[in-house]
């Protein structure tokens, strides 16, 4: 017994201050995830039923479903994917295998992209605004129309995953760049010496031992953005749309949006509360399930590659 | 009689920046035998070997003087194309390098590149390069399996297998046993020896044994200089100069 206590005691020192704190850290962060997934789960789990998930929103928040908000989501995630993943890939090869690290261009390109990171999201909504609502979106108007009817120049579902897109850009295109700097240059140089030019190194050796790394980067990104309400404010999405988006300039609901609805523009406080719950609890399980792939392919990529490995 | 000689390089000077690697090597390789390449580390052996498939100019600021010639013509004359010249020279490096794919298509990569689609000759050419490094029997049940479930032996033996595919006419080795236990590299120097017949190979090696057993002519390389070359019994026997005789001494006691 005094033996135990002794070691334990032996294993505290030997772990020090900052190891105690950090485990202490670790596991006051796994509780308070715990915390807010039992809470999710005890309040919202009750109300999910058939109705909810697949019912068509009402105009009072707290009656009716969420499948528009539900679509809307899906939709908005799917064409930022279609717009960020293609662009930010691009990007991402052009920085690891094409842009010179001393040219003045590619340091403030980077500088760039590292600031876009550090923006708050609601910034980008701003953005979103001026830039596609109103700069695109009246110059198209201007060159589609005569007189310029109002067609582009309103918030749409093009314009809000055109925003969330660029929020995304910047970790795609870092996690791009760093998947293809992981590919050993011995590879490479194996595949020059075969005689491949440089492009068919680039597309039969770099992107096939990135691509792992790519996708969990990309999931990652979609994975956050998913759940993002700031940059879709002002540029799509809305408290009510009782059709389901089908055209670019369509507004259209998101779950994220919909928790704020409820909590905010509805009459029956009461009902409305489980609502939320259940609303966020199907948003959480969304984005989880994305993070959760994202990080599981993360784990399978980080196991050390025995490329060359002796013996 | 004397074989042709398949390389001949003539005061290659080669740099990095202002560090000076080669400093005018002079050296002929006869066609269809074994040059071993040895010296200290840093002395420019992987450099001399890099000369010889063009490598050299993957790597920002090296600079390359002096003449290659492969079958009498220079291989840095302005029309002559790298690429050309690496899909007749190969070469192996001292970590084996499989590609993150299947046995089989590591073998015929180098096929995959020259645009050949057929399947028969893609298959021929594999068993043809499998038989050659003595790993088809190890691995003709599972061709499709990844070559990364290989051991570092039988990686290497594929590395050697997937220069071959591409019927080379110089294979080039870079300490290809350095990373291997003696029984793998004993079945690597068997392959080699067999090679011979029908390629020319210039090998670096770390091994004063593996030289002397293995090659039919020797250069010794010093700080980027060639000390001296010739067959490989009179270096080891009767080297005529100082720094060869310290070195091979050096090494053996
Ligand atoms: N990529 C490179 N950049 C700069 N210097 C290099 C590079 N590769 C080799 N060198 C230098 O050239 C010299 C010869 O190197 P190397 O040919 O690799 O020698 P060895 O193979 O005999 O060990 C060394 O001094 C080394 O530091
Ligand atoms: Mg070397």
């Amino acid at each position: 017994m005094k033996g135990l206590r002794h070691r334990l005691l032996a294993a505290l020192v030997q772990i020090g201050p900052t190891g105690i704190l950090g485990a202490l850290s670790t596991l006051l962060l796994i509780a308070m995830l715990g915390g807010i997934i039992a809470i999710l789960f005890l309040q919202g789990f009750p109300a999910l039923s058939i109705n909810f998930i697949f019912g068509r929103s009402s105009l009072e928040p707290s009656e009716g479903g969420i499948f528009n908000a539900l679509v809307g989501t899906a939709l908005l995630t799917l064409l930022m994917t279609a717009a960020a993943l293609p662009l930010g890939v691009a990007t991402g090869i052009y920085f690891a295998e094409y842009a010179k690290p001393q040219s003045k261009l590619t340091k403030i390109l980077r500088v760039a992209i590292e600031s876009l990171a550090g923006i708050p999201s609601v910034v980008y909504g701003l953005f979103g605004l001026g830039f596609f609502v109103l700069f695109v979106g009246k110059s198209l108007d201007a060159l589609l129309s005569e007189p310029p009817l109002v067609v582009w120049a309103k918030p749409g579902i093009l314009w809000s995953s055109l925003t969330l897109a660029v929020l995304t850009l910047p970790v795609v295109i870092v996690s791009t760049e760093e998947a293809i700097r992981r590919v050993s240059q011995e590879l490479r140089q194996a595949a020059y010496a075969l005689g491949a030019t440089r492009l068919q190194v680039l597309l039969w050796v770099v992107l096939p031992g990135a691509r792992a790394g790519i996708g969990t980067g990309a999931v990652l990104a979609i994975g956050r953005a998913a759940g993002e309400v700031a940059p879709i404010l002002f540029t799509g999405a809305a408290n009510h749309v009782a059709e389901l988006p089908r055209h670019p300039t369509d507004m259209h609901m998101h779950l994220a949006y919909h928790v704020y609805a409820l909590a905010t523009q509805s009459a029956d406080v009461e009902s409305a509360k489980k609502l939320i719950f259940a609303t966020s609890l199907v948003l959480v399980t969304i984005t989880m399930l994305l993070t959760g792939i994202g990080s599981l392919l993360r784990a399978k990529n980080k196991q050390p590659e025995n490329h060359g490995k002796a013996i | 009689m004397e074989k042709p000689f398949k390389i001949q390089v003539e005061s290659l000077s080669v740099r990095y920046g202002a560090r000076i690697a080669l400093d005018s090597v002079s050296l002929d390789i006869p066609e269809r035998s074994i040059t071993a390449l040895i010296g200290p580390s840093g002395c420019g052996k992987s450099t001399f070997l890099r000369s010889i498939n063009r490598m050299n100019e993957l790597i920002e600021n090296c600079r390359v003087e002096g003449q290659v010639r492969l079958d009498g013509i220079d291989i840095y004359h302005p029309q002559v194309d790298p690429i050309e010249i690496r899909k007749r020279v190969g070469m192996v490096f001292q970590r084996s390098t499989c590609f993150a794919t299947s046995i089989f298509e590591n073998v015929v990569f180098g096929l995959r590149l020259r645009g050949e689609r057929s399947r028969d000759v893609l298959e021929a050419a594999c068993e043809e390069a499998l038989r050659k490094t003595a790993l088809w029997d190890e691995v003709k049940d599972r061709l499709r399996a990844p070559a990364q479930g290989l051991s570092g032996g039988q990686q290497q033996r594929l590395c050697i297998a997937r220069a071959l595919a591409v019927r080379p006419e110089v294979l080039l080795l870079d300490e290809p046993t350095s990373a291997l236990d003696p029984i793998a590299t004993s079945r690597i120097e068997e392959v080699i020896r067999e090679l011979a017949s029908e390629c020319t190979i210039v090998w670096v090696t770390h091994s004063m044994q593996q030289a002397k057993r293995m090659s039919d002519q020797v250069a010794f390389f010093h700080m980027g200089k060639l000390v001296e070359a010739g067959k490989t019994q009179e270096i080891f026997e009767s080297p005529k100069h100082e720094l060869t005789l310290n070195y091979l001494r050096g090494v053996f006691g």
